[in-house]
């Protein structure tokens, strides 16, 4: 079952990844929210899927603790899918500039982490390791997207959801 | 060991800061009074003019960065530095209250209020440390120096680019935003500053 368990928190072995596990993990919550952005209830749907992955994570936080033998471990990176998921949550599908700058800014939160989220660090297991990167994740949305959407209105922010 | 106001880069950043700030002001006073349509054909002015006050905000932080992590505190850097930041933004914001295309957002007295505030607490400071006590700029005056760049690059930035009607609106309600931060940030920062020195104010000045 260990390579069932490691294929989720890893985000499909994106985790597994030799350099910048963080980063490349982040590239499943890019896939995802791309996946996702010509669907009509994409907030809705993406923030569900979010919330799903989160039980997954809090239930297996402290298997991946064990697994690789240190705290808050590179290979899980539910987190960090989590987090971008919650940078994007756009009230329609975003479109490629949306999925790109997203992606440079909740890595910028997640690797400086301010304050609080560095606070949620300190709350141990699986909710330790989330919710550090759910807080990046609003900080992102709130302190760069959606200033950027309403100071910069003429960039393409949304894709037509079809 | 070089020796002399200049010898090393922070002192030196502090100069070309001053002339930076200088420079801007001629910059703006030749924009002068033209009006937001006919700056519109003058972009590159504007331009010149938001990048050199970024460029001599920002580096605000470089200088005393470099000076601290190379222990050249000098009693010159003590005086020019905050001197050519005060130049710099109070300069900026009596300019763009006098400027037909800005001064929408300075009312004369939110300018007057904050350059008060200005005298206080350099006057406070310079008493405070001549009693040989530190008297450093605490997080809510570097705050208020956040909100003012703000305040004064945002009007200039929203000349500088061709914004649609949607967006300009937007800037100009977060510039507006942003003077009124000033003016908030400016008292409670100065009236904290009055605070910590009360202790000093109280007692016998001979």
């Amino acid at each position: 079952m260990n390579w069932f368990k490691l294929g989720l928190v890893s985000c499909g072995y994106l985790g597994c990844s030799p350099f910048a596990p963080g980063t490349v993990g982040t590239l499943g919550g890019v896939a995802i929210a791309w996946a996702l952005a010509g669907q009509e209830h994409y907030l809705a749907l993406s923030l569900t899927v979010a919330a799903v992955l989160y039980l997954i994570g809090r239930s297996l936080g402290d298997w991946a603790e064990a697994y690789a033998g240190e705290k808050d471990p590179g290979i899980f990176v539910l987190d960090e899918v989590i987090g971008y998921l919650i940078t994007i949550a756009w009230t329609g599908g975003p479109s490629y500039l949306s999925l790109a700058v997203a992606f440079f800014v909740f890595r910028f939160f997640d690797i400086f982490k301010p304050k609080l989220a560095r606070r949620m660090e300190k709350l141990g297991g699986g909710d330790g390791i989330l919710l550090d990167d759910v807080v990046a994740g609003v900080y992102g949305l709130v302190l760069v997207m959606v200033p950027a959407r309403l100071f910069f209105p003429d960039l393409p922010w949304l894709v037509e959801v079809s | 060991m070089a020796s002399g106001v200049f010898a090393h880069w922070p002192n030196r950043i502090t100069a070309i800061r001053f002339a930076g700030a200088v420079a801007l002001f001629v910059l703006l006073a030749r924009v002068g009074d033209a009006t937001a349509e006919e700056l519109a054909a003058r972009r590159g002015e504007i331009h010149a003019c938001l990048w050199l006050f970024v460029a001599v905000a920002l580096s605000d932080i470089l200088d005393g960065w470099l000076a601290r992590r190379g222990n050249h505190i000098t009693a010159f850097g003590r005086i020019a530095d905050p001197f050519v930041d005060k130049v710099l933004v109070m300069g900026a914001m009596i300019y763009l209250a006098v400027l037909p295309w800005s001064r929408e957002f300075f009312p004369a007295w939110i300018v007057v209020v904050v350059l008060s505030r200005e005298f206080l607490v350099t006057g406070i400071r310079g008493y405070v440390e001549s009693l040989g006590h530190a008297f450093p700029a605490d997080w809510f005056g570097k705050v208020k120096m956040l909100m003012q760049c703000w305040a004064i690059g945002i009007p200039v930035g929203m000349q500088a680019f061709d914004l649609s009607e949607v967006a300009r609106e937007r800037w100009a309600l977060a510039g507006h935003m942003f003077v009124w931060l000033t003016l908030l940030t400016s008292v409670g920062s100065g009236l904290s500053y009055v605070f910590k020195a009360r202790k000093f104010l109280s007692g016998d000045a001979r």
